[in-house]
């Protein structure tokens, strides 16, 4: 039994219609079409799924998609404006934060979402700020220092 | 040597970071096909079993679901990812041997469909005895695992080189000790998948996240019995693998067989939780090490006896024992040398490969053994590598030839970069240093095709396209591969498109492992581009009117070395051949193969000079320990990393970065904990891996060997650094504490139990 919905998205606003048990992970990837918000554990471990909601970072795959009406969420595909890039997907890309990609945007929003709250971190509430998301790849160094960068912290 | 490259040793950002940045980039999850099912795998809940019958009706009868299989309806080949070890059905007919492993798939319209018959096939199953400890395998009558192997040893290698008896007697001092490393998976974010299609002239298209291609290619021709012009594979952007994502899997054949059934595509993405249980993990070892030196510390003989549980099937087998004892070999002198590696069948997951294959388990045990050697004799620890580091021109007792090594460089590096001398012995109770080396090889020779061919097609307008079968799984070679051609055609990074890991439209490349990327398809990267920069040269050479070897091509200019006035442009010159010349379209296209490699020698102790150079390295930990609880953190790394040469500073950074992290992780927390073939923590959440907060202050070092066979000098950095970081900090916790700990992971537990035990013995635990 489908139940209607409308979600807000990126600022655009869609009526769907979704089956209850769907997460907003499910959801954002396939009714919307939003495969830049990725599936990781699917658990609530890894970070990767994550989207902000109302300025707030928070795992879409422990979201039910009806717990999101009324929202206002940003996927990644929701970040770059007008064709230009956010400050922080650019110093993800100067600063070689981005090896696989696939924690990328759900590491990327997370930072986005904890510099919108603390515009000046210390390199350990950076460190802090994104200790839910797991990279496999980098080790983190370089994605703290791109987070530094974007937050225009000098690095030491 | 003055460096005047214009791309090569810079830090460029990665050619597909923007992509990746905005979600724009396509992971095989993220792909579908117009009608396309979804598909699922049942897998066995029992480690041993002989399965008596399947019944899939009342799963077929579900409104949604268009195909339920079993390996009844595939053609059951065994494949092996070699030849010699061809053991596993991928979706098994007769017996299962682990838990996890497939024995049915079903494809739906949708994925809660396709959940939904998984609970509908009835599975009968005859439970067997089964047998978890490799050491209990071997024993007689021990449940028997494969018809094929009686004593379920599924491996055994024998090397003997030198006299280790007489160099024991010789010895000033022998020590053995016994290490155990556990199964540790590679934990990759993306999960693996493909999508399987059949076209109506009956070729197969498989997309897909893998590290090989043109190996995907190889055993699914084998095993559907179709020949590789039948079968195209697209490797798609990859979401991480570290060796987890090399070999053809169930879900593949699985895919392959419902999409032929079905005439649909079929996509199947395995779960995190199914990886953590049916996916390859590293191999537990339990190694017997014997050590004898000299009185000033240089190493007289290393003998050891490795047994290995290898789950209920080989895999790469015979890559990762020969992986235990390549990794004695480097990075020191070690002139007699005796090791017995024994790979065992037991009911527990498939070992495959994982970075550092085969090797960090033994570089962990000979660098803390090494360690107790120093104490024991009065050495320092960077004394004793120092006396025994491996040179360039040195040739190792099995026949290894090392073209260059930055060993010792690398050894003194990071000991003054991180204050080695005013730190060592000197935290108290609380802070510890410790070194680890190591060394490893450049793409190791394999039993198939190991050459990687390049073709560069220039575009009309100047820029390249460049075709490679080597496949960037996140590790950056798309990024280098660029970096080299521009180099050479003097280009930018921008003017270059890589074309990368088709089996239809690029040239063959064994794949992405063994670190050999970009040491072989760099390499056939750069002698492609040189074909094409030839034939410019000379058509530049006679406009210009100078000598061809005068010419300089650097930024989209051409031009004689002693006048940058003279110049002609790239595209015009290209313009030039292209339309005004018999040349025609420019296509340059080279193989390489590396000359000086050898097969290693099976009747003689593996003897054969595996790789054409061998990469080097050395790190220095830096650990706190709390001397109540044994808790410890991993503060500072100093990494001095001789990969020849950069060919990207920034992305060779990040290579070391994310080993440390990962051997971090391995020493510390990592462990895939199985009981009775059971993985009890399938998940992120019970398998800890490091975490931001974990992570050390790094400074890495690059040390620069340049070596004659790398592309532009380079060898790899992608693998070798991995393995001496357990060792590293091993050692330091040791200089904290006082305590050895030889079974891995060293976690605060075993840390505070091995401190309390020393302490209660008289002594201070320090």
């Amino acid at each position: 039994m489908k139940i209607p919905i409308m979600l807000k998205v990126n600022g655009e606003i869609y009526d769907l219609e979704i089956n209850p048990w769907k997460t907003l992970l499910e959801v954002l990837r396939e009714d919307l079409n939003l495969t830049g918000t990725k599936r990781g554990c699917d658990t609530g471990d890894c970070g990767t799924c994550t989207v902000i909601m109302d300025g707030k970072s928070i795992l879409s795959c422990l979201l039910l998609a009806m717990e999101a009406r009324g929202k206002d969420i940003t996927t990644i595909e929701g970040l770059a404006r007008e064709g230009r890039l956010d400050p922080v997907q650019e110093t993800f890309i100067s600063h070689g934060a981005i090896q696989c990609g696939f924690c990328t945007p759900g590491m990327i929003l997370t930072a986005k979402a904890f510099l919108a709250e603390n515009r000046k971190p210390t390199r350990e509430e950076i460190k802090f700020g994104i200790s839910g998301n797991i990279c496999r790849c980098t080790g983190y160094a370089k994605i703290i220092e791109a987070i530094e960068a974007a937050a225009g912290v000098e690095s030491k | 040597m003055a460096r005047e490259y214009a791309v090569i040793g810079k830090s460029i950002p990665r050619v597909d970071s923007p992509g990746k940045s905005t979600g724009e980039s396509q992971y095989i999850a993220d792909m579908a096909l117009p009608g396309m099912l979804y598909g699922k795998l049942l897998r066995s809940p029992h480690s041993h079993a002989n399965i008596i019958n399947i019944d899939t009706s009342k799963a077929e009868a579900l409104p949604g679901v268009k195909a339920v299989i079993t390996g009844k309806d595939t053609l059951g080949i065994k494949i092996g990812p070699l030849r010699s070890s061809r053991d596993r059905q991928p979706i098994t007919v007769e017996k299962v041997r682990f838990i996890g492993e497939c024995v049915a798939a079903v494809a739906a319209i949708d994925e809660d469909t396709a959940e939904e018959a998984l609970d509908l096939i009835k599975v009968d199953y005859e439970i067997l005895p089964a047998v978890y400890d490799p050491e209990e395998a071997l024993k007689s009558g021990a449940p028997q695992i494969h018809a094929h192997s009686k004593d379920n040893l599924s491996l055994s290698r024998y090397w003997n080189l030198g006299d280790v008896d007489v160099a024991f007697k010789e010895a000033a001092y022998v020590r053995e000790d016994v290490f155990t490393t556990p199964a540790v998976v590679h934990g990759h974010i993306e999960t693996d998948g493909c999508i399987a299609q059949w076209d109506a002239a009956g070729r197969l298209t498989v997309w897909a996240t893998t590290q090989v291609p043109f190996y995907l290619r190889r055993d699914l021709s084998f095993v559907l019995d179709i020949p590789y012009s039948k079968i195209r594979i697209i490797k798609v952007t990859v979401g991480g693998s570290f060796g987890g994502k090399t070999e053809m899997f169930d879900h593949h054949l699985a895919a392959s067989v419902i999409a032929k059934r079905t005439g649909k595509p079929v996509k199947i993405i395995l779960t995190k939780t199914e990886e953590f249980i049916a996916g390859l993990r590293r191999i537990p070892t339990k190694m017997w090490m014997k050590m004898g030196v000299k009185k000033d510390g240089t190493i007289l003989a290393l003998e050891s006896k490795i047994i290995t549980d290898g789950g209920a099937y080989m895999s790469v087998g015979p890559v990762t024992i020969y992986n235990h004892g390549l990794a004695h070999m480097l990075p020191y002198k070690v002139p007699n040398f005796k090791h017995e590696a024994l790979r065992v069948y037991t009911n527990n997951p498939v070992a495959g490969p994982k970075r550092g294959h085969g090797q960090i388990q033994v570089r962990f045990a000979i660098e803390s053994q090494l360690d107790m050697v120093a104490e024991a004799l009065g050495i320092d620890p960077v004394d004793i590598r120092l006396k025994n580091a491996l040179h360039t021109g040195d040739v190792t007792i099995s026949k290894l030839k090392i073209s260059t090594s930055g060993l010792e460089e690398s050894i003194k590096k990071c000991a003054e970069g991180s204050g080695w001398s005013e730190k060592r012995g000197k935290g108290n109770g609380i802070k510890g240093v410790g070194i680890g080396s190591g060394g490893f090889a450049c793409g190791p020779r394999t039993a198939a095709l190991s050459d990687s061919s390049a073709i560069i097609k220039i575009n009309e307008d100047g820029g390249a396209i460049v075709i490679t079968g080597a496949s960037d799984i996140g590790q950056g070679s798309s990024t280098i591969l660029a970096q080299i051609v521009a180099e050479v055609l003097g280009l930018t990074v921008d003017d270059i498109n890589v074309v990368s890991g088709d089996t239809d439209t690029t040239p063959y490349d064994p794949g992405t492992y063994g670190s050999r990327v970009t040491f072989y398809a760099g390499n056939a990267c750069k002698m492609a581009s040189e074909d094409i920069r030839s034939k410019l040269a000379a058509a530049a050479a006679k406009k210009l009117e100078v000598k061809a070897e005068d010419l300089v091509f650097r930024d989209r200019w051409v031009y004689p070395r002693q006048h940058p006035d003279r110049r002609i442009s790239f595209a015009e010159l290209v313009r030039m051949v292209q339309v005004s010349s018999a040349e025609g379209v420019l296509i340059g296209k080279a193989t390489y193969y590396p000359a000086g490699v050898d097969w290693p020698d099976p009747k003689n102790s593996y003897v054969g000079n595996i790789a054409d150079a061998y990469s080097f390295a050395s790190q220095v930990a830096e650990v706190e320990v709390d001397p109540e609880t044994g808790k410890y953190n991993l503060v500072r790394m100093t990494m001095g990393d001789d990969c020849g040469y950069p060919i990207n500073v920034m992305s060779a950074e990040g290579q070391v970065e994310g080993s440390v992290s990962n051997g971090q992780g391995e020493l510390m927390c990592e462990e895939v904990e199985l009981d009775e073939g059971r993985v009890c923590n399938p998940g992120y959440r019970g398998y800890q891996m490091p975490r931001s907060l974990d992570t050390p202050e790094m400074k890495t070092i690059h040390i620069e060997t340049n070596d004659p066979n790398g592309p532009f000098g380079a060898k790899e950095v992608g693998e070798g650094f991995i393995i001496s970081t357990p060792g590293a900090i091993a050692n330091a916790i040791h200089d904290a504490t006082g305590v050895w700990i030889k079974d891995l992971p060293i976690t605060s537990n075993k840390v505070y139990r091995a401190m309390k035990e020393a302490r209660e013995k008289g002594g201070t635990g320090q």
